[in-house]
């Protein structure tokens, strides 16, 4: 099923008039919805019911992965050109967990970093039409993915709700 | 007063970074000068070598590496303020954690010039990281120097991405208002932020887990940082405490620094509706933790001198406190354990000047306590054949200050090229607009 | 807040009669336990008894901390958590006492030390250490029980004014000069403030020096300037696990409505927290030692951690506090579930029970193997019917939901408005 490209608009001065809106255009049947705001809001994500992040999946991943660098790049490098230092074991697991702990952090910082612009698909190189920069500032805004046909149907729920500046055909 | 709402938020911040005045253009000149005075220092050591300096047998390591731990020290209370505290859900943290980790980030720039400068021969520090090399031979994983390497690397690798995170919808606000080509950089920053429920979504995932991975980080950056002298077997360095009382000391420090710095920052740019009078007030209560850490790390260090019947440590504490840098031993007890108590009073940790009066001489003493920790037991190991002084040169002393025009350098660009205060955060933390109505379930 | 308060005053676990005879059952079996090894084998009876005083103080006091804590940052997540803490506090006379016979323990462990040490002899001398640790575990308690009691106080004293049923003497000794509502609630939180402020500020110092004279002395040519803040740290964190079994358990006997998923999830994420916090307390020492390599202090931990039987115990030690609880807070919802919480909790507290043990018993045990028989578990059980017998007592007859928090804000607004039409 193909997802619509283009879709409305609409802008809400109130945080609960968007509630209002999510709640009353879910009931009419639309699921392509997205909600531009300020700052996130607890409110928001628990109207809308979309999955949770998987960016932790990242982290985790990260941490993983940095483990295993460590502990090769430690151990495969005293192996590598064997010195005895300081009297320590060739392979002295003691400091190298240090090493291992520090790119255990390292790795999976920079994969949550990663996974988050992935998921966020960020970075975005044209910031997209249906963005009004007041959603940064005090406004919220509602973009619901419709056929043309049903736009005047979702102009009329958004009305409904509260919003102003509605927008025809943005994606 | 105008009660704040959202738009009232973004005026008041953006209005910081309006074009500066002459005051501006004149700090930052003087800045400028002095920080060129710093440089300058640097290249004749680089030119003579470092004999210019006051280091010499037995005190190999003085100033150079006092600077080091100093800025990495300052650089904790950011990651503590933005990241411990995030974890813990503190509400008022969201004021004033930009400018926290800014003063992170930027004492991390400054902590990081110091393992350079430091070299006989600086233009081989690569040598410090680990890379296939034609001989074969490897940087030795084991000493305490090399994780120096790794974990401030990362720390500041860590503390600029969760930076710039924090940074990113904030820059959004900013692109929005600005145009010709500051409109594209900030629009660069921004990353295409629009501010949907999904980006929202993986960002407060991200920042969460970013907070949680950086927790640990910085309590093991500063161990590491104390494990360069605790790995040691040199008398008054060779203690188990030392990570623990490097890493609350480090706290201390930075909150001193922050308080230093928000005072100003909070009058010049009128926030104070933003950085409040709570958060000064917050900050000393969290100082005065610290402070007891810290002084509790005195009076330990004190018993065990004793206690262990180790003769070495025990002359080497009596050295602390009646030898050539008992100035600097004094000064350190007194700033930074005892002068903090003050905080305990209500009218003093509400004060503005007492506030910025004591940070002062916290960081004084914090400083010293560097000094006193590497220069006094370097001055008097084992064998006193061996014992020698430490007598800073110009060239020291220049590189210090050279080193806070540095670090204050970033700070002025900051002050004016991004928000000082997190727009975002301020913004959740005040009730969200609304109209009143039921919403249907 | 009638009903509140009315409701709050009858919510209490159910508690059979037969768990309080079981409790005081093994009271006595620890007790006859302890008299008869001690005819047998006095140093093992000894050592027994230390490594319990040493646990079960440490785990009433580490709760009390969190109370006080809990108080000090103005914490609201879980106020019910914070009042089962403070129920520790029972605990707290009855282990000052349990420290008065220790006194010829120290007898026996501190004998020779003058001898072998000469130069610190009279710090060794146990009369000395007695005095110094009872003066200082004097101290805890009695700060420690004037907390709970500003804490409980408004509570007893509007359920008087009620005319609730105030069920035993301690309650109207404790609401002895009651002045009202409004005076007493606000002179009572200033007395928690000051409180807890003092048993925030010895707590780190006399467990720093309980460890140092009671376990560290014990090998009296070791030494570790870390040693105190670990095992107060370490003492934190048994204080917590503990905290995590007793509100599992009461949340299977009183509901979810008492015990919420978010204070136990919270109530796991700080486990979580205190977990790492407690490794890198033993860490910082290890890795120190390791490098310096110096026998004087290498010994210490060579004994522990390679010498077998003893690395048995080390190793289980870790298995316990550290790893098992590490993986288990790692889920989410792990920390939400009562059974995960009480698991892990015992597990942390068998861990640390095993460290103060192998902390202890290798300084001062010279013969082959490891004690561990029938002399130590008797004297745990005993120690455990105490503590036992002290907690249930606390359940009984206070309550468990403190709802004076809510009325703080509301008595202090009044009193602003009475100052201000006055």
């Amino acid at each position: 099923m193909a997802a619509p490209n283009s879709g409305v608009v609409g802008s809400f001065r109130h945080l609960d008039s968007l509630i209002l809106a999510i709640e009353q255009l879910k009931k009419a049947g639309y699921r392509e919805l997205q909600a531009l705001s300020p700052v996130p809001h607890h409110a928001i994500d628990e109207a809308l019911e979309k999955p949770p992040s998987p960016v932790r999946v990242f982290t985790l991943i990260g941490c993983l992965l940095g483990a295993i660098a460590g502990f090769t790049l430690t151990i495969g490098a005293s192996l590598h050109y064997p010195l005895i230092v300081g009297g320590k074991p060739i392979v002295s697991i003691p400091p190298f967990l240090v090493i291992v702990f520090e790119l255990t952090i390292l790795f999976g910082g920079l994969l949550t970093l990663g996974g988050m612009l992935l998921n966020a698909r960020l970075p975005r190189v044209h910031v997209g039409p249906a963005y009004n920069p007041r959603f940064s500032e005090d406004r919220f805004g509602l973009w619901i993915g419709c056929e043309e046909k049903q736009y005047d149907e979702v102009e009329r729920l958004l009305e409904n709700a509260g919003a102003e500046d509605i927008v025809r055909d943005v994606s | 007063m105008p009660p704040l709402n959202y738009s009232q938020v973004d005026k008041d911040i953006l209005r910081a970074m309006q074009a500066p005045g002459w005051r501006y253009y004149a700090i930052l000149s003087a800045d400028l000068v002095v920080l060129a005075w710093g440089i300058y220092a640097w290249r004749y050591t680089v030119q003579r070598g470092l004999g210019v300096w006051g280091i010499t047998h037995p005190v190999m390591w003085a100033m150079d590496i006092t600077n080091f731990v100093f800025w990495v020290g300052i650089a904790h209370s950011g990651t503590l303020i933005s990241a411990i505290l995030y974890l813990f859900r503190v509400r008022w943290r969201a004021g004033i954690y930009r400018t926290a980790e800014a003063v992170t980030v930027f004492a991390l720039f400054t902590a990081a010039l110091f393992p350079v400068i430091h070299l006989g021969r600086p233009w081989f520090f690569y040598w410090l990281f680990p890379y296939p090399q034609v001989g074969g031979l490897w940087i030795n994983f084991r000493s305490p120097l090399v994780w120096d390497v790794f974990a401030v690397s990362t720390y500041m690798i860590i503390s600029v991405l969760f930076f710039f995170t924090g940074l990113v919808p904030d820059m959004a606000v900013v692109r929005n208002q600005t145009s010709g080509w500051r409109h594209k950089v900030y629009a660069f920053m921004a990353q295409g932020w629009q501010g949907t429920d999904r980006q929202w979504r993986h960002y407060k995932a991200a920042y969460l887990f970013l907070a949680a991975l950086a927790t640990p980080l910085v309590i093991s950056v500063h161990s590491v940082v104390s494990w360069d002298f605790a790995q040691t077997i040199v008398p008054g360095w060779h203690s188990t405490i030392f990570a623990p009382y490097f890493v609350a000391g480090a706290i201390h420090s930075g909150l001193a620094m922050v308080i230093m710095l928000l005072i100003p920052v909070r009058r010049v740019f009128r926030l104070d509706a933003y950085l409040t009078q709570e958060h000064l007030e917050n900050l000393a209560k969290l100082i005065i933790l610290t402070g007891l850490i810290v002084g509790y790390a005195y009076v330990v260090e004190t018993y065990i001198a004793w206690y262990s019947n180790n003769i070495p440590e025990w002359q080497h504490f009596t050295f602390q406190i009646t030898g050539e840098y008992a100035i600097p031993f004094w000064i350190m007890i007194l700033f930074n354990s005892l002068v903090p108590l003050l905080f305990f009073l209500k009218p003093i940790r509400t004060s503005t000047p007492w506030l910025f009066g004591i940070a002062v001489l916290i960081n004084i003493g914090m400083w010293m306590e560097r000094f006193v920790i590497i220069v006094t037991s370097l001055a008097h190991e084992y064998d006193p054949y061996s014992w020698g002084l430490f007598i800073p040169t110009w060239v020291d002393i220049s590189i210090t200050v050279g080193s806070f025009a540095w670090f204050f350098l970033w700070f002025l660009l900051f002050a004016k090229l991004l928000p000082v205060v997190s727009i975002v955060e301020v913004k959740e933390e005040l009730p969200p607009p609304m109209m009143g109505q039921k919403v249907e379930r | 807040m009638q009903e509140d308060l009315e409701k709050n005053w009858t919510v209490h676990p159910v508690i059979s009669p037969r768990l309080i005879r079981i409790f005081g059952a093994l009271t006595g079996l620890g007790i006859a336990t302890f008299l008869v090894s001690l005819q047998l084998d006095p140093m093992r009876s000894w050592q027994a008894y230390l490594v319990n005083f040493l646990f079960w103080t440490g785990i009433a006091q580490g709760a009390v901390v969190f109370a006080a804590i809990y108080h000090v940052v103005g914490a609201k997540w879980g106020a019910t958590v914070r009042r089962l803490g403070e129920g520790a506090v029972v605990y707290l006379p009855m282990s000052l006492v349990s420290f008065l016979p220790l006194y010829f323990g120290l007898k026996m462990f501190f004998s020779g030390v003058r001898e072998v040490n000469p130069d610190r002899g009279a710090w060794f001398d146990p009369r000395f250490i007695f005095v110094r640790g009872g003066l200082g575990l004097g101290l805890m308690t009695v700060l420690s029980l004037f907390f709970v009691y500003y804490s409980l106080r408004p509570e007893i004293g509007i359920a008087r004014e009620r005319k609730l049923k105030l069920r035993i003497w301690l309650h109207r000794w404790m609401a002895d000069g009651w002045q009202g509502e409004q005076t007493e609630i606000l002179r009572c939180e200033r007395g928690m403030d000051f409180l807890a402020a003092g048993v925030l500020l010895a707590y780190p110092m006399i467990y720093t020096f309980m460890a140092f004279d009671l376990i560290m002395a014990l090998d009296p040519f070791w030494y570790s300037s870390l040693f105190g803040g670990y095992f107060f740290i370490s003492t934190f964190y048994l204080g917590l696990a503990g905290l995590a079994v007793v509100a599992a358990l009461l949340r299977r006997n009183l509901g979810n409505l008492v015990i919420t998923n978010s204070q136990l999830s919270d109530l796991g994420k700080l486990l979580l927290g205190f977990n790492l916090t407690y490794l890198s307390m033993v860490w910082g020492q290890y890795i120190v030692i390791w490098y310096g390599n110096l026998p004087e202090e290498t010994h210490f931990i060579i004994l522990r951690v390679w010498e077998k039987p003893w690395a048995f115990f080390s190793w289980s030690v870790f298995v316990l506090s550290v790893l098992v609880p590490f993986l288990f807070f790692l889920s989410r919802r792990a920390k939400e579930i009562a059974w995960v919480m009480l698991l892990t909790g015992i597990s942390i507290s068998a861990g640390l029970w095993l460290e103060r043990y192998v902390l202890i018993v290798p300084s001062l045990w010279s013969q082959a193997g490891a004690p561990f028989g029938w002399i130590e578990v008797g004297i745990t059980l005993g120690f455990l019917g105490a503590a036992g017998l002290s907690y249930v007592y606390f359940l009984k007859n206070f309550p468990l939901v403190p709802y004076t928090r809510v009325s703080i804000s509301a008595a202090s607004q009044e009193q602003k408005d009475a100052e201000e039409t006055a």
